[in-house]
């Protein structure tokens, strides 16, 4: 009987390809291993910042949409036990909504109505009076502004492709395109004298 | 056991069919309405084996164009159009690997440090970077060997299967595994050197 390689049943489980068997037979391992689990980690946290670059910059994707969409599936894939954590959720759901049911609701839930009204009219009444005009920023100014504290910036945009017809048209193709920008941190460009 | 043969026979017949193959009709049959769809469908994955070849970001948009332009200009030649994606596959590639000679040819001649290079990432780029994390993960998946890189950053922009990118690449499916694995042991000690 040949020895199970662990390192492939991980890149496997990683890829989505494993099979049930194999996920058992590596989530067992995984337990009693310490270093297999910690070559699990490292798999996943390379596998996690590889894809996120790579579709980030080749793909010109939104990065917090990919991590979304990857989210559930990297949370869910390992430990058996996980999906049975979800049926403990339902008593709770059940007495939280009898609880809503019961508990007299008050008034500012109302929405409307006089109290509501009053409750605006404490506001400055300059915030209610639309402003003059459109107080446009200086666009490089705001985007260094924005740099300070975060480091990406999404740019949506379209993406022409020219294609040659055989009538010697050119034909264009709009392609939308996310892309995320990294820019430098404000520490950066405090030290290159730029802000 | 008829029914047992039935649903293999309805499975082999779903997984024969491919809904692209009606759309690569309508593109031969000069549809560009059709094309600019399947542009945007197919786009990230042929991106992908042009990174995938050249290991540098900064050529991909343009070969990508190129490759685009060819594709609605060659397309009727395809006999076997149930053959699209390798055809597209070999046509991307082959154009990566042509700007491939072209770049290095340039970087020859220019010296420049471009973030794309094979096997370093300018540090004053990445000390600009608050994420370093990313530039680390860029500049390891570009030090990866084309051999593992190319399965790699396919199977991770499309998501296909092993058994699709065998297909594509035309070789095993125990080979694209083997290089996956090897691909992510290589990233793994890179990333962890670069953490060091």
């Amino acid at each position: 009987m040949q020895p199970v390689d662990y390192e492939r049943l991980i890149v496997r489980r990683l890829d989505g390809e494993i099979s049930a068997d194999e996920s058992l037979e590596l989530s067992r391992e995984l337990l009693r291993n310490p270093d297999l689990r910690r070559m699990a980690e490292e798999y996943e946290q390379a596998d996690a910042l590889a894809a996120t670059a790579l579709r980030s910059s080749v793909a010109g994707d939104d990065i917090d949409s990919y991590r979304e969409r990857i989210q559930p599936a990297r949370t869910a894939a390992p430990g058996y036990w996980r999906p049975h954590r979800g049926w403990l959720l339902i008593p709770g759901a059940i007495a939280a909504a009898l609880l809503a049911l019961w508990v007299p609701r008050p008034d500012w839930q109302a929405g409307t109505g006089e109290r509501g009204i009053a409750q605006h009219s404490t506001l400055d009444p300059e915030w209610q009076v639309p402003r003059p005009g459109i107080e446009r920023s200086n666009p490089v100014d705001s985007s260094l502004m924005r740099t300070v504290g975060t480091t990406t910036k999404r740019d949506r945009g379209r993406e022409l492709l020219g294609v040659i017809a055989d009538d010697g048209n050119i034909y264009w193709i709009e392609v939308d395109r996310k892309r995320t920008l990294r820019v430098p941190s404000g520490a950066a460009l405090r030290a290159l004298g730029q802000f | 056991m008829a029914a047992v043969s039935l649903v293999s026979m309805t499975m082999a017949l779903v997984k024969e069919f491919d809904p692209e193959q009606p759309v690569v009709e309508a593109i031969r049959a000069g549809d560009r309405h059709v094309f600019a769809d399947f542009v945007r469908r197919h786009d990230r994955w042929v991106r992908g084996v042009i990174f995938g070849v050249l290991g540098r970001t900064d050529p991909v948009d343009d070969v990508a164009q190129q490759v685009w332009t060819t594709v609605w200009r060659r397309l009727a030649e395809i006999r076997a159009t149930d053959r699209w994606r390798p055809w597209l596959y070999a046509l991307a590639r082959n154009a990566a690997l042509d700007a491939g000679r072209d770049v290095t040819r340039q970087r020859e001649r220019a010296r420049e440090v471009a973030f794309g290079s094979t096997t370093t990432v300018s540090r004053r780029d990445a000390t600009l970077e608050a994420d370093e994390s990313y530039w680390a993960a860029m500049a390891a998946i570009a030090g990866l060997p084309e051999l593992y890189r190319e399965p790699f950053v396919l199977r991770h922009l499309s998501g296909w299967s092993y058994q699709e990118i065998a297909e594509v690449m035309g070789m095993p499916v125990d080979t694209v595994e083997t290089r996956l694995v090897r691909a992510r042991r290589l990233l793994r000690d890179a990333l962890r050197k670069e953490a060091e």
